[in-house]
């Protein structure tokens, strides 16, 4: 087993073993005798491995954060013109709405004194059966 | 549905912590550095997507934040690179002995020497990927862990001896 450990260094200070040959060069060193510097080193370098950070966090995407006190003021002037908009919206329906009654009116009205004139008028329907404008006259003469 | 992110930078968080502690020697600061560039690349993950060398990049944007920290902090000079990372910030007291150990010892490597020896012994990246990750050929990967192998053992020698 010394000999392989032996020939595995001889190659791992060359920096010419495999990951594999380093594995098994830190198994075999484990199961003999001997070689406390080389133990000793991949001991302190396993120990290394184990550092892991700690504070270290996933980045997401950035949400702006609004600042609540400011988002309050913010809600209330909404509402106050929110309201203010509404009942001025409310207000000009209303005139709208009161001046097409007006208009309605006014036009039930004209229809109203229409028909009056159109009864009064009804006796000039009359003239349509006199034939000529002499058999008036003539009878007025007689 | 995971997002890019999630399925290509996330997963790489402990790998680049790891190497970005073992440059600042500075838990909270390796943190910060790491979570502005997944902040950025969080926001560039589109221009990422056809990205030929994510890794590259990744470990290039992570060196390139404790860089323009250090310069802001004016501990380094301008146009120094990331072997002038100040060191001399107090170890805090969760890192154990066997990652000083650690930390010393990389620190005894020059940068290019250091990384690879981490991405390959901590990481247990293969060749093609350190190459990838440094954005460097294979035959310097090769070269510089070989280099870094044999100077880890002088150094722990030195270190038998000296007890």
């Amino acid at each position: 087993m010394n000999a392989r450990i032996e020939n595995l260094l001889a190659k791992y200070y060359d920096a010419e073993s495999s990951l594999a040959e380093e594995q098994e060069l830190k198994v075999l060193l484990r199961a003999s005798e001997g070689f406390e510097e080389e133990k000793m080193l991949f001991g302190i370098l396993a120990d290394f491995k184990k550092v892991e950070p700690s504070r270290i966090s996933m980045p997401h995407t950035k949400v702006r954060k609004l600042n609540p006190s400011w988002m309050r003021w913010a809600a209330s002037a909404a509402i106050l013109i929110g309201s203010f908009w509404g009942w001025q919206a409310y207000d000009q329906k209303q005139a709208e709405q009161a001046a097409y009654q007006e208009v309605m009116m006014a036009f039930a009205l004209i229809q109203t004194n229409l028909s009056k004139a159109e009864v009064q008028l009804q006796p000039m329907n009359n003239l349509k059966y006199l034939n000529t404008t002499d058999q008036i006259f003539s009878q007025s003469k007689k | 549905m995971k997002t890019f992110f999630e399925e290509h930078i996330w997963p790489q968080r402990s790998k680049l912590y790891r190497l970005a502690f073992s440059w600042v020697k500075d838990r909270a600061l390796a943190e910060d550095a790491l979570q502005n560039v997944f902040e950025k690349s969080f926001s560039r993950q589109q221009e990422l997507r056809s990205h030929d060398n994510l890794s590259g990049w990744l470990v290039l944007s992570l060196k390139n934040e404790i860089l323009i920290h250090f310069r802001q902090n004016k501990k380094i000079e301008p146009l120094g690179d990331a072997n002038q990372f100040c060191t001399d910030e107090p170890q805090p007291e969760d890192v154990t002995e066997s990652i000083q150990k650690v930390i010393s010892l990389l620190k005894e490597l020059p940068e290019k020497q250091r990384d690879i020896f981490q991405l390959r012994e901590v990481e247990g990246l293969d060749y093609s990927e350190i190459a990838a990750h440094l954005d460097i050929s294979l035959d310097q990967v090769k070269v510089n862990l070989h280099r870094a192998r044999k100077r880890i053992r002088e150094l722990m020698t030195n270190q038998k001896l000296a007890k």
